[in-house]
């Protein structure tokens, strides 16, 4: 303790703010080698995958490679009511054989019927047929393996399938196609799937996040002011749903619900109903499904937020004249404000993406958006349509994500 | 009763109440608040203090008996319709609101017209000073900038009776004796009835009109401040209001004013005669340690004791001593202290005394 060392001078005299810089530098530095880990984890699941989808709902590069030439020639083509030129389908007619020797062709042929249903068959069926036996120029050869070959329609659909990048799987996933003058009209009413199963999935959606508030709201507030002891048995109850998988519970509502299961036995069985009721395979078996399996988020979101509420404020409220219900409605409902906020956007946000409960417990018109994204994988192998609906699911979902925010501000919130 | 001219606003008789059917947390609680006054309910840690101002703020019922207010009997009303003004340890201020929409609160629910609401929150803003805050939450502000708001809100809506349960208890010492004055200020211009709950006994001296002093849920005595200190009815009053040098012994003579106490070493000591005091009972001693006189010349001292000093503590105004007396060690003397006084030796035999009018025997426990 005999004074202060040259060095500690040194440091009192720079310039201080230099010296906090340099510290949060630091602080950064090591918050940053921190996360490196889960950064890179989440780069390899989430971001790249996403982005992978993003990119194949523009990415459109199947024709061009099965026929470049042709793809090249019909990009200077003004498009209809006139054909190409007839060096147009000599090129086509050489590009579809060595595309089938290379074994490009399926893909092509796959991805042109999603155009046009049959345009699959019509390859594989011209492919069939060349080369041409009969000596005449393949411009008048195609049309007579196919007439379609001599309607510019076709020609035209061929030439929005042969480009690397295209708007179609984004407009075809709003019901929208690019009609003949190139303006985006509707899809015919058959055809139009997506809007509809967007709004049903929203619907679906938000009338499962309102009864788990109706439901869970109630739980969460009895949780919160029970003694420790019991609100901790209750919890458990709460929680026990969590410890068993998804398919299980489901199938175990199938059991229940079906028309010969145990919920129809016992209405009939107490005389309410004569007949089974229809509790599944419709609307109701779904809404039933999923509440049941995300309630729980519901009661935990708002547990949390309320049991940091000391019971004083409803006591205080009471004491300055509110009656017992004015003061729950005024002073506490709004300070469960971001437990009521999180809890319906994540009951909300999990439902947008349901799959296997709909598709166990709901009936033909209760199809949900994921649904139709599996079956665009799975059956269908048209990628950039699925990836064109998950984008729109992304979209709506960050929009759904602003919008609590701003109403109860979800970010505010400290969980635990 | 002193000061018992008013007439009784608020009257507790027979009062119990238990939370498990055994144990008692308060007990036959008889006592009248008056009208317009202040008064404080003091005790140790458990004493019931909370749960008196509970029942009486509707929160929880008594066990049996009956709370009046007025002439009416205020049991079963809820607690809304009481129309009195709480404010709580924490302060309870709604986090959901700006100071202003807390203070309105009581108003709103009363549904006073807007337009007035606007006028009297002003008022009450303006009355503690808090006027260019009104616009701030909870949280922006200070402890004593809360407890202020959570004053006012307890009072704009002009209830007849504010009950506040320790509200100073987690403000700094200076912070606190500037609330004492302000909440003094306002119970004097306001003309307020205020029961106050504290363990802090400075605060419940200086600020009450009457203390009430609670102990095991019952009350041990009520009365203004000095004659509590002055005058203590037992020897828990005695020993939980400032300091007492508390010797223990048993009744040897009691005439109607005075009574001589033996104690065990077979020193007596004459004293004021509290109630309850009879020849044969046991008793203590309430003595004081700044009434008593160190070293002097006084022939009119009815009680001289020898005593050893233990241990001398510098208090700046005063000096504290420690002696050892009549075999008792912790016997506490306080000298006035003056610049360059002598310095008593420890080890000393001293020579202290008081007055047959300075002491009170009272009886061992106030039950
Ligand atoms: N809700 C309750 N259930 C059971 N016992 C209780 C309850 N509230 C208080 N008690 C008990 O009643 C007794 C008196 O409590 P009370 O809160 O009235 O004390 P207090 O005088 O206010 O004490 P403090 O100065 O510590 O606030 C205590 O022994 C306490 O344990
Ligand atoms: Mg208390």
């Amino acid at each position: 303790m005999n004074g202060i060392s040259p060095q500690q001078v040194q440091i009192r005299t720079t310039d201080p703010r230099a010296g906090y810089r340099a510290a949060r530098r630091r602080e950064a530095l090591r918050a940053f080698i921190l996360a490196v880990p889960l950064l890179v984890f989440l780069l390899a699941t989430f971001i790249y995958p996403i982005g992978k989808l993003f990119l194949m709902s523009v990415q459109s590069g199947e024709v061009v490679n099965a026929i470049p030439g042709t793809a090249t020639l019909l990009a200077d083509w003004p498009g209809p009511p006139d054909l190409p030129s007839p060096q147009v389908f000599d090129r086509l007619a050489a590009d579809l054989q060595k595309a089938q020797q290379d074994g490009t062709l399926a893909a092509a042929a796959r991805r042109l019927n999603n155009y046009e249903p049959g345009f699959r068959t019509l390859m594989l069926k011209t492919v069939r047929q060349l080369p041409s036996t009969s000596g005449l120029p393949y411009s008048e050869e195609l049309p007579r393996i196919d007439k379609r070959w001599g309607d510019a329609e076709t020609w035209r659909l061929l030439k929005r399938a042969a480009t690397r990048y295209t708007p179609d799987f984004l407009l075809t996933a709003m019901d929208r196609e690019v009609a003949p003058d190139q303006s985006i009209v509707p899809v015919e009413k058959t055809q139009a799937v997506y809007v509809d199963a967007f709004l049903r999935t929203f619907s679906i959606s938000g009338a499962v996040t309102l009864i788990c508030l109706i439901l869970g709201y109630p739980v969460a507030f009895l949780l919160a002011t029970l003694p420790a002891r019991k609100s901790n048995l209750l919890l458990i109850f709460v929680i026990v749903p969590f410890w068993t998988s998804l398919l299980v519970r489901t199938t175990a509502w199938y059991v229940l619900l079906q028309p010969n299961g145990v919920v129809n036995s016992l209405l009939i069985a107490s005389g309410l109903t004569t007949e089974p009721a229809a509790l599944m395979f419709n609307r109701l078996g779904v809404l039933i499904g999923m509440t049941h399996v995300l309630l729980p988020f519901m009661i935990l979101a708002n547990y949390a937020v309320m049991r940091g509420i000391p019971p004083v404020y409803q006591r205080a409220a009471v004491s300055l004249g509110a009656h017992p219900a004015v003061a729950f409605l005024r002073v506490y409902v709004p300070q469960t404000m971001p437990g009521i906020g999180t809890g319906m956007f994540l009951v909300f946000v999990l439902s947008l993406g349901y799959y296997i409960t709909p598709a166990l417990l709901g009936g033909a018109g209760d199809e949900m958006i994921s649904q139709l994204v599996a079956l665009q994988m799975e059956r269908q192998l048209n990628w950039g349509l699925a990836g064109a609906l998950s984008v729109y699911l992304v979209i709506f979902t960050l929009a759904v994500y602003a919008v609590f925010n701003r109403l109860v501000g979800i970010d505010r919130l400290r969980l635990g | 009763m002193l000061a018992s001219v008013s007439k009784p606003f608020v009257t507790f008789s027979s009062i119990d109440k238990t939370y498990d059917g055994e144990t008692f947390v308060t007990r036959n609680l008889n006592f009248a608040i008056e009208e317009g006054e202040f008064l404080s309910l003091l005790g140790p840690s458990g004493s019931g203090k909370t749960t008196t101002l509970m029942m009486l703020a509707g929160f929880e019922a008594p066990s049996s008996g009956s709370i009046l207010l007025g002439e009416s009997r205020l049991n079963e009303a809820p607690p809304h319709r009481r129309n009195i003004g709480m404010v709580f340890q924490n302060y309870a201020l709604f986090p959901n609101m700006t100071v202003a929409q807390n203070i309105a609160f009581p108003l709103s629910v009363r549904h006073v017209p807007k337009a007035e609401q606007k006028g009297l929150v002003e008022r009450a803003l303006a009355m503690i000073e808090l006027s260019h805050l009104a616009d701030r939450r909870p949280a922006q502000l200070s402890g004593g900038q809360q407890q202020r708001v959570a004053l006012a809100r307890a009072l704009v809506f002009e209830p007849k009776l504010v009950l506040m349960d320790e509200p100073l208890g987690a403000l700094d010492k200076n912070l606190r004796e500037t609330m004492q004055y302000e909440i003094k200020r306002l119970h004097e211009k306001l003309g307020v009835t205020m029961v106050y709950v504290t363990h802090d006994q400075s605060e419940a001296l200086t600020m009450s009109d009457r203390v009430a002093v609670f102990h095991h849920g019952r009350i041990q005595q009520i009365a203004p401040p000095r004659d509590l200190y002055e005058d203590p009815e037992n020897a828990f009053v005695a020993n939980f209001i400032g300091e007492n040098n508390g010797l223990a012994g048993q009744v040897a003579a009691c005439d109607r004013a005075y009574a001589t106490l033996a104690l065990t070493s077979g020193i007596s000591i004459r004293g004021r005669a509290g109630a309850g005091i009879a020849t044969g009972k046991s008793a203590v001693l309430a003595l004081r340690p700044e009434n008593i006189a160190f070293d002097a010349d006084a022939p009119d001292h009815a009680n001289r004791l020898a005593g050893t000093i233990d241990e001398v503590i510098y208090c700046g105004d005063h000096w504290r001593l420690h002696l050892t007396v009549a075999g008792h060690n912790g016997f506490i003397i306080k000298v006035p202290n003056r610049t360059a006084m002598v310095l008593p030796e420890l080890g000393r035999t001293a020579t202290i005394s008081w007055g047959q009018d300075d002491c009170k025997i009272v009886v061992a426990d106030g039950s």
